[in-house]
């Protein structure tokens, strides 16, 4: 570790220097401690660092990581597929003992997967779906998209109309629109679509929402906006506000503190807050177990452990969970 | 010279100025080295290897591919925003093409890459044509790029299990990745092109005067949509690839690469030469940032480390270079 430090401070020097980079672990990112018997190294190659939820699912990691005197890498593609991509090699290189990749969906990372099947690295997605060389995927979209959905149905009665704001390139997106699609084909609910942008996925929300409030003036209580996460229904929410309606009920996905909130204050109407933290120590907690296993082990999905929020029972959910609200 | 009589100032600025001249073309370099020689001394098992080599060079290829395409219109005087919308869009065109329609890989690249042609020649003709700055011009076709992205794929990622498509990027020759070769030939055909012919000349002759090269008898409005055209089968060659390396095209899978091709030409253009933009430095400029990339992967740095890194490189690179060059004189 010292020696590391050492180069650490050289780097940055070097960075100082002419155009260079720079230095220490900072919040300790290569965590080592003697804990257990086995000692294993998990690279991580996150999201964005800007992604809440991915983030609290590293977060999660390290923890248990860190108790159990694992050694943790990660890396931030900065939402890029290739940088992703690069992010694996590069940990096949470091020849860590199991990867790690959030959000990216498992079939677009070929080039990585392959890296690592190669290397007999194991490979855990958090919801990118298993694939050849994926052995273990934890998924946030079908079993999530369902609780709400359902809720949804519930409180309209199954009627009225419906704003769904979608993202087709995410795969937890995807499986919770099939959920949504399901849930409602039955009911009388005429839906409208709209694809969301990212970035700008709030923004473009509200925009969707205003036109679509602006068609529909006069429906009142039977209205409904969905988004496929909780920043679109966030984005729905502002255009519902500004637009002075009443009545429109709001859902979302990925219990968000400021989703979390807005269920506090009235303005939305349900979400699931996903338990990634939990989920992240439970893929720490089974390192040894997916090592074991190998890279040719039976490919499994286990559904992240989550809680649907709804007006009824936010107070006592964030009594139980004060860390949701975090952040705000 | 030696005959002249000079003083002791005179001496002192001259020694003076040699030194900046020396640290404004070779210090991007010196950082390079001294990045690498730093990591290999803190991961010598891992960083100082071969196969790590190869992995930094496979790593850049693509951005390369694209950089050196955006060099050509920077040389010129020009900027193109498109490039990253452009790749994401002939990902997309190339997947759709064998999934849903058959076509084979070779015709799926072809296609797509004149799909970036297309783009690179309505960028052009939007900027000589309509006389739109390229900075609004390409900003608005990008924006018309991704909209038919959306309207052919539907916001949906599209699949090729394709294993001869997959292995144009992972397929090795002599334990080395055909991306890396892909980056070296295409560097060389373009470093002809740019250095070695009237054409490129022509392109440098327009990005540092175009009255001037006007005047000359170039036909700047020419010059102008060749390297939007350029620069547009490049982005288009590197959408193709990355939805290869990926095995699966995505309407945004290209975007990413805006920010960092415009970082690697502009870092490059503080590399051996005062100031311009050319093909050696923009590769010298995003091998850089891979080796950055995969330093901080390896050495398990914060993910803060990244930006940081990134956007140091950019302002002290061209930045020293810059004040090196005035103070040179």
């Amino acid at each position: 570790m010292r020696l590391r430090m050492i180069g650490a401070v050289a780097l940055a020097a070097a960075s100082v220097l002419a155009a260079g980079c720079g230095s220490d672990d900072g919040d300790g990112e290569s965590a080592s401690t003697s804990a257990s018997d086995e000692k294993y190294s998990i690279g991580i190659v996150g999201f964005s660092a800007a992604d809440q939820t991915s983030e609290q699912a590293i977060a999660g990691i390290k923890a248990t990581a860190k108790e159990k005197g694992y050694e943790v890498t990660s890396v931030d593609p900065q939402g890029s597929t290739d940088k992703a991509v690069a992010a694996m090699q590069d940990l096949v290189q470091k020849n860590v003992d199991m990867l790690v990749v959030t959000v990216f969906p498992s079939d677009a990372m070929t080039a990585g997967v392959r890296a690592a099947k190669a290397a007999g690295i194991p490979v855990v997605s958090l919801s990118g779906g298993t694939a050849d060389g994926v052995q273990v995927n934890y998924d946030a979209g079908e079993p999530q998209g369902k609780m709400v959905a359902d809720q949804l149905v519930k409180d309209t009665g199954g009627k009225g109309k419906l704003l769904a704001l979608g993202y087709k390139s995410g795969l937890p997106c995807i499986g919770r629109e099939k959920a949504l699609d399901a849930a409602i084909g039955a009911t009388e609910i005429q839906q409208t679509r709209n694809e969301v942008p990212i970035p700008g996925q709030v923004e473009a929300s509200t925009q969707f929402t205003q036109a679509w409030l602006a068609k529909n003036p006069d429906v009142g209580d039977g209205l409904a906006v969905w988004g496929c996460f909780d920043d679109p229904a966030l984005g729905a929410i502002a255009a519902i506000k500004q637009g002075n309606r009443e009545g429109v009920k709001v859902y979302g996905v990925n219990g968000q503190p400021g989703a979390v909130k807005a269920i506090q204050d009235g303005d939305m109407d349900g979400t699931v807050y996903l338990k990634v933290f939990e989920a992240g120590q439970q893929i720490a907690e089974n390192t040894g177990k997916v090592v074991e296993a190998g890279v040719d082990a039976e490919p499994e999905d286990v559904p992240i452990p989550s809680d649907l929020i709804t007006p009824e029972n936010v107070d006592a959910f964030v009594e139980e969970n004060p860390d949701a609200l975090k952040g705000l | 010279m030696t005959n002249i009589p000079i003083d002791a100032g005179l001496r002192t600025s001259g020694r003076s100025f040699d030194a900046w001249k020396f640290f404004g073309r070779y210090g991007a370099l010196l950082v390079l080295g001294l990045m690498i020689v730093v990591v290999a001394t803190l991961e010598p098992d891992t960083f100082a290897t071969r196969d790590n080599a190869i992995n930094i060079l496979n790593q850049s290829a693509l951005a390369a591919i694209i950089a050196m395409g955006l060099t050509f219109p920077l040389v010129a005087g020009e900027f193109d925003l498109s490039i990253g919308y452009n790749a994401s869009l002939a990902g997309i065109v190339a997947c759709t093409l064998m999934v849903d329609s058959g076509a084979s890989i070779p015709v799926a690249f072809a296609l797509a890459i004149l799909g970036g042609a297309v783009i690179g020649l309505v960028n052009g003709l939007v900027v000589t044509g309509l006389g739109v700055n390229a900075l609004v011009a390409t900003l608005g076709v990008g924006t018309v790029v991704v909209g038919i992205n959306y309207a052919i794929a539907g916001g949906l990622p599209v699949s090729v299990g394709e294993e001869a498509f997959i292995d144009i990027t992972l397929g090795r020759f002599l334990g080395i990745p055909y991306p890396v070769y892909m980056m070296i030939v295409l560097a060389a055909i373009l470093w002809v092109v740019l250095n070695r012919t009237v054409l490129g000349q022509s392109m440098q002759a327009v990005g540092g005067n175009p009255v001037a090269a006007r005047l000359s008898g170039i036909r700047v409005d020419r010059i102008r949509v060749i390297v939007f055209i350029i620069c547009g089968m490049c982005a288009a060659l590197t959408g193709v690839l990355l939805a290869s390396r990926t095995g699966n095209a995505s309407v945004n899978g290209g975007d990413g690469y805006l920010l960092n091709a415009f970082a690697a030409a502009f870092f490059g253009s503080a590399v051996l030469r005062d100031g311009q933009f050319h093909i050696i430095g923009t590769i010298i400029g995003v091998v850089t940032v891979s080796v950055g990339f995969n330093a901080i992967a390896l050495i398990g740095l914060g993910t803060y480390w990244q930006y940081l890194f990134q956007g140091t490189l950019l302002i002290l690179g061209v930045g020293v270079a810059t004040v090196a060059r005035r103070r040179a004189g």
